[in-house]
């Protein structure tokens, strides 16, 4: 499971170096591999530490690449804070086991992606539209 | 002297709104800048130390916890990593929010470091990474 997620990671590294500018391919390529995203991070909850930070080293060259649209940085935002909600999860199954301990829980923030549409294969972005 | 004063203040203010240049006014404010490139590359680096003390936190949570496990260390690890992520966090919302910049605050590249470096010499304190290996 860990070696096919790493492929499919390496997989989708290999298409970063292509996202530049604002192109409609950009976005489309971008709505890929969100939608690749969504359905891995899920399984990080666990996966050993070198798939966690290849998933989230990936959402983080998305987010500050500029070429992501709002909509995608959103998705890429609550992606980012689902696995910060795995952190707080495991603090929070730490703290409620070792209550002696003195570890301050925190809710995790709006991790989950309930209710969340993956975006269409199809770009929405106005400037393509042109 | 104080007419000095005055008139070298709004010399200032006048270059300033006259220049548009953000190095200019960051050096006037006092701001250190760095490229931007070096915020993007600082906000993606720092996953590893967090992710092996999310990892350790787990490994130690049963209420038996296995050797090698330190309350200690869990509780310095968990602010830590918390100072790490809105660190982190907000070095990524700044380049989202100036996608044209070229330069941006070195503040937040060092926020970045001192969190990671804060984070590593504790997981380093207590060998946490021979623990959970």
């Amino acid at each position: 499971m860990q070696a096919a997620l790493q492929i499919l990671l390496s997989l989708i590294a290999d298409l970063l170096p292509t996202i530049t500018g604002s192109s409609s391919s950009t976005t489309a390529t971008i709505n890929k591999i969100i939608t690749a995203l969504i359905q891995i991070v899920p399984l990080l909850s666990t996966a050993e530490t070198a798939v966690v930070t290849a998933v989230r080293n990936m959402i983080s060259a998305l987010t500050t690449s500029g070429a992501a649209t709002p909509a995608q940085l959103t998705t890429l935002q609550q992606l980012d804070a689902q696995i910060d909600a795995y952190f707080e999860n495991a603090v929070t199954s730490f703290a409620t086991n070792h209550p002696d301990a003195g570890v301050t829980t925190q809710t995790p923030g709006a991790g989950g992606l309930s209710g969340y549409t993956a975006p269409a294969a199809t770009t929405t972005d106005p400037t393509a539209a042109a | 002297m104080k007419l000095t004063a005055m008139l070298a203040a709004a010399g200032v203010s006048m270059l300033l709104a006259i220049s548009g240049c953000s190095t200019l006014k960051s050096i006037a404010s006092g701001t250190t800048t760095v490229p931007t490139s070096k915020i993007v590359a600082a906000a993606s680096g720092v996953d590893t130390a967090e992710q092996l003390a999310g990892t350790y936190i787990q490994y130690c949570s049963p209420a038996t916890q296995p050797a090698g496990c330190s309350n200690a260390a869990i509780v310095q690890i968990v602010p830590a990593v918390r100072s790490l992520r809105a660190a982190r966090n907000a070095a990524e919302q700044w380049i989202v929010d100036n996608p044209s910049a070229t330069v941006g605050p070195a503040s937040l590249v060092d926020a970045i470091t001192n969190a990671n470096n804060a984070l590593a010499t504790i997981e380093a304190q207590y060998s946490v990474s021979s623990v959970v290996k």
